[in-house]
């Protein structure tokens, strides 16, 4: 099972095999724990949404056309679960983060200054994005990270497709706003300075 | 003014003047403080994607559960109804072939023995 392609495993799994599927779920695991995990920010509700994301996988496998890959299509699952997920949990209480796991970086960079830049910058990213409200997080962890089209956005969130531009927008301004605090004051001083 | 308007534009365009309309565009290139926000929102933009090759340690525990209770799912509701379905279908042809078949030689044997008996 190893050695076949996830693409071969998806049509054997939607002809009924449940080897297949497992397998799917054993490659795909991480991927899909990472973006819960970064949607929902707590390593606990990380594994609800996952939990959530194959059940309902397995249940609409059928559905699924081959258009895209199927771990595109994960995405889009795992999106509308944690959506769900904060939606019912926020109704309850405020958003609580914690930063209590580390990812590892899967990607070779061959320039190691440039390396250091980003990795600098990135633990500093992860602390700004655990600060944005959930609402921006979610667009722009979807739209920066994951590369995922507004439309499917728009789609995945139940929202409309400027709502989730303007969402983004907004999200970004903030990261701005959290990762470069002086640039933000001196733009606030010279306006009031005019 | 300018400024604000091209600041305004920057979380757009992720700090690049190619996202801009040409005005702006212009005036990033001579504007030293324009040039800063949109090179913080470019360091923003490279970062997060870079940020996609990051995957989180598997729990091999929680990813058990998650197959587990797949495995007890599959078996309630199968992967492929329609696939079962047909299967079902096929074995309840074959069970009722067999069931005729057996019915028949029954019914043969008896008129053959009747046939026997009476000449």
């Amino acid at each position: 099972m190893q050695s076949v392609s996830l693409d071969v495993l998806t049509q054997k799994a939607k002809q009924g095999s449940k080897k297949a599927f497992s397998e799917i779920v054993r490659r795909t695991y991480a991927d899909t724990y990472t973006l819960a995990y970064r949607l929902v920010g707590t390593s606990e509700d990380a594994k609800d949404v996952v939990q959530e994301t194959y059940l309902k996988a397995h249940k609409g496998l059928q559905r699924f056309r081959g258009d895209a890959q199927i771990t595109t299509w994960l995405y889009r699952i795992t999106a509308n679960c944690a959506n769900t997920y904060l939606s019912k949990k926020l109704r309850h209480k405020h958003d609580v983060l914690e930063n209590d796991e580390e990812v590892i970086d899967l990607n070779v960079q061959r320039d190691p200054a440039h390396m250091a830049q980003i990795v600098g910058l990135r633990s500093e990213l992860t602390e700004a994005l655990e600060q944005l409200p959930a609402k921006l997080r979610t667009v722009v962890v979807l739209r920066d990270i994951y590369d995922m089209a507004h439309a499917d956005i728009a789609e995945q969130l139940q929202i409309s497709e400027s709502a989730a531009k303007v969402r983004l927008h907004r999200g970004r301004q903030k990261l701005k706003e959290l990762l470069y605090p002086q640039s933000t004051e001196m733009e606030e001083g010279s306006a009031h300075a005019v | 003014m300018l400024c604000e308007k091209v600041q305004a534009l920057l979380p757009q365009s992720q700090g690049s003047p190619e996202g801009l309309p040409a005005k702006e565009a212009a005036h990033l290139g001579s504007c030293l403080q324009c040039q800063v926000h949109a090179s913080q929102y470019a360091s923003i933009a490279s970062s997060l994607a870079s940020m996609r090759h990051q995957v989180a340690p598997i729990d091999e525990a929680h990813l058990a559960s998650v197959l587990e209770e797949y495995e007890t799912l599959a078996d309630v509701i199968p992967l492929n109804p329609r696939r079962r379905r047909l299967r079902k279908a096929i074995s309840t042809g074959r069970a009722v072939t067999a069931v005729t078949a057996a019915a028949a030689t029954v019914v043969a044997v008896k008129l053959l023995t009747k046939q026997r008996l009476a000449s």
